[in-house]
């Protein structure tokens, strides 16, 4: 499997921290931001397959993230992972198309197996359209990519 | 507006403040517990990198003398992280009740919360609430606020804390005849032996939507009576 380019974003420094090294020692490393507005500079000048976001931090709180880099960027699968989430929260993170939500505290394996999923999704999705798109049917195609971001 | 009803919107505000501290405090719980494990799970990897280095350099590179030790100290440090999470979780739940505005009460998830959250208490006196799983119909919702049907079901099982020891109490939610309620089926002896006895408040209660606590001799009944118009289906 190519690597997969995960951004991890989470004003507890030590956690996120930690989180990264753990990652690395399963063979995915990541790059890490410690605010709303890091993040969003960090998808503008790189954009991940998969980003790992805190919702409750100071600043551009991660609700307001997700939405910015859903619109911007729709084929970044975004994974909220809060200490702070209520089912509303849940529910309105679903709603603006995060690939998945977990709460705080969280076994590795676990959120490891959702970064994978989160990619293989993105993988396939993209793999569609470019089928669709070497067949010439380029609406389709467009179709396909503009619906990860809706 | 009368005194009474004065003191019970003040009593609502207090527990409403006191909710949302509490809430924004195990909020900040679970953050902490993640760092613990988190940090936990690091040196349980650094560990196990270290075993399989020491592995690979067939015994020319010593293993550390207190892996076992360490990682049995690891795993523990794990348990104690989630039945910590599991107890946050549950006390975020408790501090959400005062700000529902809900009428009813889902009967057993109210069940579950409470003993999820007074099983330290039970253990005290090796006492264990055992809920009965259900029978895959749906939960009977009582025409009773969250917070009243909490505290009525605490009233109750304080009462057997304080007389029994060293067993486990059943509790079935029903809703026989349509009828909500929950037993608390006791052990061997039944209620008269010690006697158990039951707060006022919720042997004297009467009126529709109120909670009233019963003695059946093989168990207490805790009935929330349903509402007229509900009752008959209006």
């Amino acid at each position: 499997m190519k690597k997969i380019k995960l951004l991890l974003v989470d004003d507890e420094e030590n956690f996120v921290n930690t989180l990264a090294e753990r990652m690395k020692m399963r063979d995915v490393p990541s790059r890490v931001v410690f605010s709303g507005e890091e993040a969003l500079e960090a998808v503008k000048v790189e954009a991940p397959d998969v980003m790992v976001l805190d919702l409750r931090m100071p600043g551009i709180d991660g609700m307001d993230v997700l939405r910015k880099v859903r619109k911007a960027h729709p084929h970044v699968q975004v994974i909220i992972l809060t200490g702070h989430g209520t089912d509303l929260d849940e529910e309105e993170a679903k709603k603006l198309g995060a690939f998945h939500y977990h709460k705080k505290p969280i076994d590795i394996d676990e959120l490891l197996s959702t970064v994978k999923k989160a990619y293989r999704e993105k993988i396939e999705d993209a793999m569609v359209a470019a089928t669709f798109a070497q067949a010439g049917e380029f609406d389709e195609a467009r179709k396909i990519m503009d619906e990860d971001g809706k | 507006m009368g005194v009474s009803g004065e003191n019970t919107k003040q009593g609502m505000r207090d527990a409403a403040f006191m909710g949302a501290v509490t809430a924004s405090i195990t909020h900040e719980m679970q953050n902490v517990l993640a760092i613990i494990q988190q940090s936990a799970g690091l040196m349980g990897d650094l560990l196990h990198a270290s075993r399989m280095e020491s592995l690979k350099s067939l015994g020319f590179r010593k293993g550390f003398q207190y892996h076992d030790k360490f990682s049995t100290l690891i795993a523990a440090i794990g348990e104690q992280v989630e039945r910590g999470s599991n107890l946050s979780e549950g006390l975020n739940r408790l501090a959400h009740v005062p700000d529902s505005p809900a009428e009813t009460t889902d009967l057993r998830s109210a069940t579950g919360l409470l003993f999820s959250l007074i099983g330290r208490i039970a253990r005290k006196k090796r006492i264990a609430f055992v809920l009965e799983s259900g029978t895959g119909d749906r939960a009977p919702q009582v025409q009773c606020p969250p917070m009243q049907a909490l505290m009525a079901l605490y009233g109750v099982a304080q009462a057997l804390i304080e007389v029994l020891s060293g067993c486990t109490v059943q509790v079935a939610v029903g809703a026989a005849e349509d009828d909500p309620h929950v037993d608390f089926i006791l052990p061997e002896g039944g209620a008269g032996s010690p006697p158990v006895i039951l707060p006022a408040s919720l042997v004297d209660a009467q009126g529709a939507g109120t909670p009233c606590a019963t003695s059946l001799g093989d168990r207490i009944r805790l009935r929330f009576p349903p509402c007229p118009a509900v009752a008959a289906g209006g």
